[in-house]
């Protein structure tokens, strides 16, 4: 009888912490930052865009959904409306790279125009832009 | 210097479009896209800030182009579902709108007011183009241009399948905003 309810009990454990573990993580939140992800690849942002410009679906299949890290110069840097700072790295042609920094990125840090920058980030595609989001400085 | 002048004549001329003559073009980079599928089940929404758009005043041409990969969604789950199941946004990473704002064409947008405009022309999300008419309202306020339109999307219309099992969790009629705030480029 003891031994039954021993075994009742931690089955019924058991369930509460592996439902609770489905139930995390079903629930768990969307990724703000990627500074704790591994870059898959450096790239200066002229080459981005040069590679997005000369065959874009080919430039998705390296880049797109990737974390990527990108070296090249502060164009523009202003917050957006949620309070994030979005950078622009020159391109050394028609298009920019913008990189959106996460919350806690822009609050810590202050960008001036011309400095060299090494940005990482998850790449989304390419519109006129080559678009980073969830960015950190390294 | 060599840089920001290559970038101006490329505005000028954006973007490989239909976008003609050399009247001023109205564009943005951060444009704003919402939407939200409503179920009793579930309520699922996204939101994304990359959206850009490039309207010609003159002809009433836009273009809209907005990143599926660049929606935020506040579940990490949903955000997995919405681009690998629903969106598929490696094979199909943008949506698209490319068309007229009919009530537009010929307006300079240089006078503060409300323009209700009809857009009209081709919208294309997960690969699937289809002709549309939409209702929309350009304002201008203090020489700035903003714009707005509240439409729904039918996913089906998109080729966009629901697996049997979550179909009470997603809406076959989705709901969804696009606003922004256009410069003169010219």
């Amino acid at each position: 009888m003891f031994k039954n309810k021993k075994l009742l009990i931690s089955i019924v454990v058991v369930g509460i912490v592996v439902v609770g573990l489905v139930v995390a993580y079903l629930f768990r939140p969307e990724k703000e930052c990627v500074c704790n992800v591994k870059s898959q690849s450096e790239i200066a942002s002229s080459e981005l865009i040069s590679r997005y410009e000369t065959d874009e679906n080919l430039a998705n299949n390296d880049f797109l959904g990737k974390v990527i890290t990108v070296n090249g110069i502060v164009n523009s840097a202003k917050k957006d409306e949620k309070g994030r700072t979005v950078v622009e790295l020159d391109a050394e042609s028609i298009g920019l790279v913008s990189c959106t920094l996460c919350a806690k990125e822009s609050n810590a840090n202050e960008l001036s125009v011309g400095s060299a920058v090494k940005i990482k980030g998850e790449c989304v595609g390419y519109t006129i832009d080559v678009v980073l989001v969830k960015c950190c400085l390294e | 210097m060599i840089v920001m002048t290559i970038r101006l004549i490329f505005l000028a001329s954006l973007f490989l479009l239909s976008l003609n003559g050399f009247s001023t073009k109205y564009i943005t980079k951060t444009g704003y896209a919402y939407f939200k599928s409503h179920t009793d089940a579930i309520d699922i929404d996204g939101s994304n800030r990359n959206v850009a758009a490039i309207i010609d005043p003159a002809t009433g041409e836009i273009v809209v182009i907005v990143l599926i990969k660049a929606f935020d969604l506040p579940l990490a789950t949903a955000k997995e579902h919405f681009n690998e199941t629903y969106m598929e946004s490696d094979k199909f990473p943008k949506a698209t709108f490319k068309g007229k704002l009919t009530d537009l064409a010929g307006k300079t947008l240089a006078v503060d007011g409300e323009y209700p405009v009809t857009a009209e022309g081709t919208l294309t999300i997960h690969g699937q183009s289809r002709e549309i008419k939409q209702k929309a309202t350009m304002k201008v306020k203090n020489g700035e241009v903003s714009g707005s339109c509240k439409f729904q999307v039918n996913i089906n219309d998109y080729g966009i399948v629901v697996p049997a099992d979550v179909k009470n969790r997603v809406a076959q009629v989705v709901d969804v905003v696009v606003e922004f705030s256009v410069k003169p480029q010219e």
